[in-house]
């Protein structure tokens, strides 16, 4: 069920990101929709598990099969951030969320 | 496994398995293989939500006021025949020459600014540097990357834009035409005389695109005295709204 959310979801915000907002807000700056997912998730989840990372590595891929360019621009940038945001949830802060 | 407990051998187990894989997307057909069918799978979906998103766009637009954006397109539909007729006679109805066009339907915004990622691919016939118009003819990039099935569209806007343009004022004049902040037409003899309004269309000269396509008006003129040339800035005729098709240039 976790993985059918995990994959799903990102899927979705993928197609949000790419088809439906660059059409309906044509002139507007767009938010990076997988990158505020990602790290949403990283910060619910116990910073001890690593889910955090398959889903950096999935919404990276997704954001690099959408463009022609260099295939892991986008893998290396999610995959970077979900390793700092994890450092600093684990070394720096604790919260006690009902976690993933 | 967890990340914290082991996380060097992680490490090590991980990144040869992505420079592995980065490597076979970049280096071999795969990568273009699978952006491909991804695209196949999800083509779908996505003309779904991009059609969605510009109907949404659509109405957002008439329900500011209805009213005022009848006239206001009444007239400016007006103004576009008369540009039109103009045009045609500005440019010895080179405009009506006939090219070979390929329909094509916008899935979406690739990743990196700039680009549209268009359902016609190799398979169709497209190939890298064919020019991309609109409906109306306006000028709207260039075939940057063809998969088998799908194009990657470069838009005029993108940095890396340069091409021969003219600018169809008192005088014909020429010059080359980049996108910066703003798409800019430089090296215009600065004897040449502009107005602001000017019609400004492709050149041939460059061998890149047909001539006499629309690409824009003056929007400003930037005259130096101490330059041996003058540039002016261009509002560009193509904007990213209401877009469900464009069409390739196979053959000019």
């Amino acid at each position: 069920m976790k993985t059918i959310f995990f994959i799903f979801v990102p899927f979705f915000l993928f197609l949000l990101q790419v088809s439906f907002l660059p059409a309906a807000f044509p002139f507007s700056p767009l938010p990076n929709l997988l990158m505020i997912f990602l790290i949403v998730c990283l910060i619910l989840e116990d910073p001890n598990h690593d889910g955090g990372f398959y889903l950096a590595l999935f919404s990276g891929a997704l954001s690099d099969l959408a463009h022609y360019q260099f295939f892991g621009f986008y893998i290396i940038i999610f995959f970077s951030v979900a390793y700092i945001v994890k450092f600093i949830l684990k070394n720096y802060v604790q919260i006690s969320l009902p976690g993933f | 496994m967890n990340i914290s407990s082991k996380p060097l051998s992680r490490i090590a187990i991980f990144l040869p398995i992505l420079v592995a894989v980065v490597i076979l997307f970049n280096f071999t057909p795969a990568g273009d293989f699978t952006r491909n069918a991804f695209l196949s799978v999800s083509k779908p979906l996505q003309s779904a939500f991009w059609s969605k998103g510009v109907s949404i766009q659509k109405d957002n637009f008439e329900e500011k006021d209805p009213d005022t954006r009848l006239i206001a397109e009444i007239a400016e539909l007006e103004r576009q025949l008369e540009e039109m007729e103009e045009l045609r006679q500005a440019l010895d109805l080179e405009i009506n020459k006939d090219f070979e066009v390929l329909d094509a339907l916008v899935l979406g915004r690739a990743t990196e600014n700039d680009h549209l990622i268009l359902s016609r691919g190799s398979n169709d016939q497209v190939r890298e540097g064919m020019p991309v118009i609109s409906s109306s003819r306006v000028l709207v990039g260039e075939v940057a990357k063809s998969l088998k099935d799908f194009s990657y569209v470069r838009l005029i806007s993108h940095p890396d834009t340069n091409f021969d343009g003219r600018v169809l004022g008192k005088d014909d004049s020429l010059g080359v035409i980049k996108s910066e902040e703003n798409l800019i037409m430089e090296m215009i003899n600065r004897e040449a005389d502009l107005e602001e309004g000017d019609k400004v269309v492709t050149h041939p000269g460059g061998g890149i695109y047909p001539g006499g396509i629309f690409i824009g008006e003056v929007a400003e003129i930037v005259r130096d005295d101490a330059e041996a040339f003058q540039s002016v800035i261009v509002d560009p005729g193509f904007k990213t709204r209401n877009l469900e098709y464009l069409f390739i240039i196979t053959d000019f």
